[in-house]
């Protein structure tokens, strides 16, 4: 309580000057984007750059949009969300199911399988590059969602926090559930999901910002402009050569690419959190 | 309503063998209790019986039907944990009925057999909370109601008591009794509790290291125990056990040559134990410590040889000084006898 009351006056003061200015410093590049995409071409280029929206706030979205640089914005937006859906989903539904099944059912090689999922922990997606686009190539994946999706599917973190998970929910809540009739999918289904379901939501905002995020990947496997996810899309915009790079439209896309993952967090924070702290029981 | 029967059951982790062979009839709405030190055996006992262990050998039957090779869900009965194991994301009343949605039950049957049990648990105002809004106790009564509603031809409980606190236990202790009785269903209860499983059983069976000690009424058990284990185990404080030589007091002879043949060790119960004039004494020693218990008193004893004893006594301490010598007799039918491999001999 003592430093509580010294924090008034002065120190209050200067804690708060700390703080602003560091949420200025990081604030700072943000609002330079969102002021250069409401700004016409020439305001950009001529120095000083204005540090005041200006007033083409519309006709610069509306481009980015419906017309874009190589493609419409909205299209890469479609196609980053549903990426970035597919890679959340998937991986909590497959790595929900497969620590169900190295939690609750005793099969032979039960540990390999284990250590198996637990290794793709040090192959990430840069590491096996190469080698998973020659398979995703000669699926035929090339251009196509689940090219996008499936090989970021795998994922041992999750799985591995939901065997945590499932590891301190009591042996006895499976044993009632069997008394009670309930086959291991439905135990599955009626028991674990549900009391699962802050993990999921935590996990499903890390993944669905994890896939948003993902550049490298689609970079490669998407050669066709209607198939560019918005992250890589604004490196596609940048001009080559001699080209004049069109500022505005990219900023106001660079903006649009930020908005889809601030929307999930703001609004599954609550759940996030409690993922994060509680595990209830 | 079933009988219950046990032959030769056996269960084997590995290769060590921790359940020795138990054989036991229940009969239909008999309360049996299997009690017995932690690591007995007596949960996994119990765990057969409910079909969530593998039998290893032997057979375990319910209403006459092997059940060795069924499911739990199949074999008829409920089963109550010792944390209660509540669905935590349920309310109280789909905890209770989430066994017989999955048997399919019509909605109508289902309301009107949780209602029922709910009723009789007094749990009607709480159907809509879920567990953890509960208190011990009253999650405890949702976990019986969970198998009430069931209506299972066997009552399984596995320690379902001990997470309570003294007071309720005792509550819940009665409860449970009355409503085996209200049921008339079998029972199958296991506690490490000797005082549970004095006041609840019709029999009990007493267990250590995998083999059933004894089986037997309560109070049979109490003044028979079949062997110093059973002796000790049962009754507190437990039984005061002696070497025949140990007996060294004035009218010690008489009573020595009065014990069977074979006897290795005696044993008397505390309250079995009286203070009389030294010239009729058995035993002697000082009294140590005495623990005044309102109605009745504890009395530990020293003894030269450097045992110790309890005895005890109604009323309070007084007239007893520390340290100060006592003679003690008792009653020659209040002595058990037990020979080398720790039997009880049977006079006969």
């Amino acid at each position: 309580m003592a430093g509580m009351v010294e924090k008034r006056g002065l120190g209050l003061w200067l804690t708060h000057l700390g703080l602003i200015l560091g949420v200025a410093v990081i604030a700072f590049p943000i609002w330079l984007a969102f002021i250069a995409s409401t700004v016409s071409q020439p305001e950009i280029v001529r120095p000083p750059m204005p540090l005041l929206p200006g007033d083409r706030f519309l006709e610069n979205y509306r481009d980015a949009l419906y017309s874009g640089v190589n493609v419409p914005v909205a299209r890469m937006l479609f196609n980053s969300f549903v990426m970035a859906m597919g890679i959340a989903l998937g991986k909590i539904a497959i790595s929900l199911l497969s620590a169900f099944a190295i939690v609750y059912f005793r099969f032979p090689g039960r540990l390999v399988f284990f250590w198996l999922i637990f290794l793709t922990l040090m192959l990430p997606v840069e590491v096996r590059i190469v080698p998973t686009y020659e398979v995703a190539a000669r699926f035929g994946m090339l251009n196509s969602y689940p090219g996008l999706i499936f090989p970021l599917i795998a994922s041992a973190t999750a799985t591995f926090l939901f065997r945590q998970f499932f590891l301190t929910v009591p042996d006895e809540l499976a044993e009632a559930a069997r008394v009670d009739g309930a086959r291991p999918m439905r135990f599955f289904v009626d028991i674990l999901l549900p009391m699962s379901r802050t993990n999921i939501a935590a996990l499903f905002v890390i993944l669905f910002i994890y896939g948003w995020n993902q550049y490298l990947w689609p970079l490669l496997i998407t050669t066709e402009p209607e198939m560019n996810t918005i992250v890589m899309g604004i490196k596609q915009m940048f001009p080559a050569g001699d080209d004049v790079a069109d500022w505005p439209v990219i900023m106001a896309t660079s903006i649009l690419a930020m908005l889809p993952p601030v929307l999930v967090v703001m609004f599954m924070q609550k759940l996030f959190v409690r993922g994060l702290v509680e595990s209830e029981k | 309503m079933a009988t219950v029967g046990l032959t030769d059951v056996r269960k084997t982790f590995g290769r060590t063998e921790v359940i020795h062979g138990i054989d036991l009839e229940i009969a239909d709405g008999e309360f049996i209790v299997i009690v017995g030190p932690s690591g007995c055996g007596k949960s996994t006992l119990l765990r057969m019986v409910a079909g969530l262990e593998t039998v290893s050998a032997g057979e375990v039957r319910i209403g006459e039907r092997r059940v060795n090779e069924v499911e739990p869900m199949d074999r008829d009965i409920a089963m109550v944990f010792q944390n209660y194991a509540l669905y935590p994301h349920m309310s109280v009343f789909d905890n209770m009925a989430y066994g017989l949605r999955i048997a399919g039950r019509p909605k109508a049957e289902i309301a009107e057999r949780v209602r029922a049990a709910a009723r009789m648990l007094q749990l009607e105002e709480y159907l809509d909370r879920r567990p953890r809004q509960l208190s011990g106790g009253q999650r405890q009564r949702v976990a019986m109601g969970r198998a009430i509603v069931r209506k299972p031809a066997v009552f399984l409980f596995d320690e379902p008591l001990s997470n309570l606190d003294a007071k309720l236990r005792v509550q819940m202790r009665l409860e449970i009794k009355a409503l085996q009785r209200e049921l008339g269903v079998t029972a199958l209860y296991v506690t490490h509790d000797q005082v549970e499983a004095m006041t609840l059983a019709d029999r009990m069976v007493v267990m250590n290291e995998g083999r059933a000690e004894q089986v037997g009424a309560p109070l049979e058990v109490y003044a028979r125990p079949a062997t110093m284990f059973v002796a000790g185990f049962i009754g507190s404080p437990p039984m005061n056990f002696l070497a025949p030589a140990d007996l060294n007091g004035a009218a010690a002879p008489a009573l020595l040559a009065a014990l069977p043949p074979g006897t290795a060790a005696i044993g008397i119960r505390p309250e079995h134990l009286e203070l009389v004039p030294a010239d009729r004494a058995v035993l002697s020693g000082s009294a140590r410590y005495t623990e005044a218990l309102g109605a009745e008193t504890l009395i530990h004893l020293a003894r030269p040889e450097g045992q110790t004893l309890t005895m005890r006594i109604a009323g309070s301490p007084e007239g007893i000084a520390p340290d100060a010598p006592l003679h003690l007799a008792a009653a020659p039918a209040t002595i058990r006898a037990f020979d080398r491999e720790g039997r009880a001999i049977v006079p006969t």
